[in-house]
């Protein structure tokens, strides 16, 4: 285990910025920058994750600087929310360990017409029928069954698969990144082992810090994009979070497996295994890719399939279609994730892969790769909290494209360890004080809701702060947790 | 005996045994505790047998643990005793990683096991965490005084 905390140079950039020179260790190729106010950073330092912002340095063909947004903590090889752009005509390496084994861990809102005072009544129904129709939880499988060609065709196509089934429209798919498909897909990469433990978990939400939870607007900082977005204050949403399940988690572990004897194999130096890696240009490294790429869009069916599940929980109680409540999906967003993309480096447009371990892609107005709904106000950058205080609905600024790679935090980042939390929550009923907050919370395990208690995370209010203080993404509602289900 | 040890997002665990055998079925146990807590409660109604090799103890250790819960993940079987050999290892293996005291270089590491338990029940053994990966992150197997140690962590 690591010495505790980290004991190197932090060195102030500016207000929301600290650097970790590339001199701390002869390894790395580029700074670190961490971005942090001057109240998050003294918890940063006590942690490990400074140490892995300055190991992903030593990545080849890494430009720029290794990046960590403010929900940084401690993770496996990367820190969590951390960025890293690679080039591959440099030499550059994609890293498993970059997006994580979660492949494709993101959250989607979904907006309803309802306002809080009218599903009051209904609240308890609903979370009672989302607990009782959304698989959760330790070994769970779901309702939905893909035999392997079904499979391979839905890694290959993502959630557009399901639309023979009638569980997915062309406006989910709009409102979805990428549109819910990367084009990288190559199903043939992903194992038998892996397609054995996806088989039946498509549709399900799995445990940790995944949730599915319902919301009401509580403020809105930007009237316009708000509406754009189809946002009002009071209004009831549902947030989903959650991956790419067994399948994904099997995918990365077959990589790192793979990739062992890469290092040796491309003369690449490396302070931790986990952040074992290959060149883009190789044949393990497309191998990776293509693999990493089908599990991405096997995640992002999985939260159509979780927001069908949601739309029929909540017309089951309220005796209307979910078109009728105007369920749409305003955006769904990955990440967990590595993707090619146009970015200015030294003056020069050039085509890198991004990796996001916990870091959401926060495209500016006017990009290409976002929905013509959002070309005018950016794209919808979505923030779960935890779940007694809140989540956020941010915009894409350009500061991102100069400051981030395009890229915004996650959530608002771990602070206690789950023992901690768990030991904190001793002799306590964590689901009857979120009830005190007006908060109904279901969940499988007590330890479940003790480890993700509001108390052991961050204030995602002072997370916010930060990027948007840094132009990252700018500030257009504030959603509180009415409803939470989880594993 | 195991325990946890404090990592902010995912589940530290370190095992102490007398011997390297007994310290990979103590680390099969830590890990199942993690899964399904209420390991007193797991029957002895199914046997299975491993056979694995890698390129070191380390990474032996690892592929012992991701082996048991592709099972878990698999079969939904969960298990409570093991019985674990290490055989010499066979020459011709290609060491990765530093070479453990008094472990010839050169050489795969081999692992035989039988694991029993039964099919898992939520009720009985309890939902702890989900497992999602056994990572490499400050993965260590290491003698320590008159026996051995080991650290991993559990990716929550």
């Amino acid at each position: 285990m690591p010495q505790e905390g980290f004991h190197g140079p932090l060195e102030r950039v500016d207000e929301c910025c600290w650097r970790i020179p590339r001199s701390y260790k002869p390894g790395m190729r580029v700074d670190g920058l961490i971005f942090a106010s001057e109240q998050l950073i003294d918890a940063i330092r006590n942690d490990h994750s400074p140490e892995q912002v300055a190991n992903v340095a030593y990545l080849p063909g890494i430009q720029y600087a290794s990046l960590a947004m403010p929900d940084i903590h401690w993770g496996y090889g990367f820190c969590i929310g951390g960025v890293c752009a690679t080039d591959p005509d440099q030499g550059g390496v994609i890293s498993p360990g970059g997006v994580g084994y979660d492949i494709n861990c993101g959250v989607r809102l979904i907006r309803t017409n309802l306002s809080l005072g009218e599903l009051k009544p209904h609240l308890k129904a609903i979370v009672d029928e989302l607990f009782r129709q959304v698989p959760a939880g330790v070994g769970r499988g779901g309702q939905y069954r893909f035999n392997r060609k079904e499979l391979r065709r839905l890694m290959a196509t993502g959630p557009r698969f399901l639309m023979d089934r009638g569980l997915v429209t062309e406006s989910d798919l709009e409102h979805t990144e990428a549109g819910g498909c990367l084009d990288a897909a190559e199903p043939d990469c992903v194992s038998e082992r892996a397609l054995e433990r996806g088989a039946d978990q498509c549709g399900t939400l799995g445990s940790g810090n995944h949730f599915l939870e319902v919301q009401v607007v509580d403020a809105v900082f930007d009237e316009a994009a708000a509406r754009t977005m189809s946002l009002e204050k009071d209004m009831v949403c549902v947030m989903i979070h959650s991956g790419s399940r067994g399948l994904g988690y099997q995918v990365c572990d077959d990589a790192l497996k793979q990739l062992r004897r890469a290092p040796e194999k491309y003369g690449i130096e490396l302070p931790d295994r986990q952040l074992v890696c290959a060149p883009i240009n190789s044949h393990e490294g497309r191998h990776y890719l293509g693999a990493m790429a089908a599990a991405a869009n096997y995640a992002w069916a999985n939260r159509q399939l979780l927001m069908a599940q949601a739309r029929d929980a909540f017309a089951t109680v309220l005796g209307r279609t979910w078109q009728q409540l105007q369920m749409n999906l305003i955006y769904d967003v990955a990440h967990n994730i590595a993707k090619p993309e146009w970015h200015e480096v030294d003056g020069q447009q050039r085509r890198l892969w991004v990796h996001r371990k916990g870091a959401t892609r926060a495209f500016p107005a006017g990009h290409p790769e976002i929905p013509s709904l959002y070309q005018k106000i950016g794209q919808p950058v979505l923030i779960p909290g935890d779940m007694g205080r809140a989540s956020w609905v941010l915009a894409g600024m350009p500061g991102s494209m100069e400051r981030s790679f395009g890229t915004a935090c996650h959530g608002a980042g771990r602070m206690l360890s789950r023992t901690a939390a768990a030991k904190q929550a001793q002799g306590r009923r964590i689901d009857q004080e979120l009830a005190q907050r007006g908060v109904i919370a279901r969940a499988r395990s007590w330890r479940g809701l003790a480890e993700e208690q509001p108390d052991a995370y961050k204030d995602v209010d002072l997370v916010v702060d930060v990027v948007h203080q840094a132009n990252l993404a700018r500030k257009v509602a504030r959603l509180r947790p009415i409803g939470v289900v989880k594993g | 005996m195991h325990e946890t040890f404090e990592h902010t997002a995912d589940i530290g665990i370190r095992v102490r045994a007398h011997s390297l055998p007994a310290l990979f079925e103590e680390a099969a146990v830590a890990m199942f505790s993690a899964i399904t807590p209420n390991l007193a409660e797991v029957r002895p109604v199914k046997e299975l047998a491993f056979r694995l090799s890698a390129e070191g103890t380390d990474y032996l250790l690892l592929d012992w643990l991701r082996e048991l819960l592709f099972v878990f993940e698999t079969q939904r079987l969960t298990f409570s005793h093991f019985t674990v050999r290490l055989p010499a290892p066979r020459p011709g293996g290609t060491q990765i990683g530093e070479p453990l005291p008094g472990e010839p270089e050169l050489a795969a590491a081999v692992l035989e096991a039988t694991a029993i338990g039964e099919a898992f029940d939520p009720d009985r053994h309890g939902e702890g965490n989900e497992v999602k990966a056994v990572t490499y992150h400050e993965l260590a197997v290491r003698p320590e005084g008159d026996g051995w140690l080991a650290e991993f962590i559990l990716d929550i």
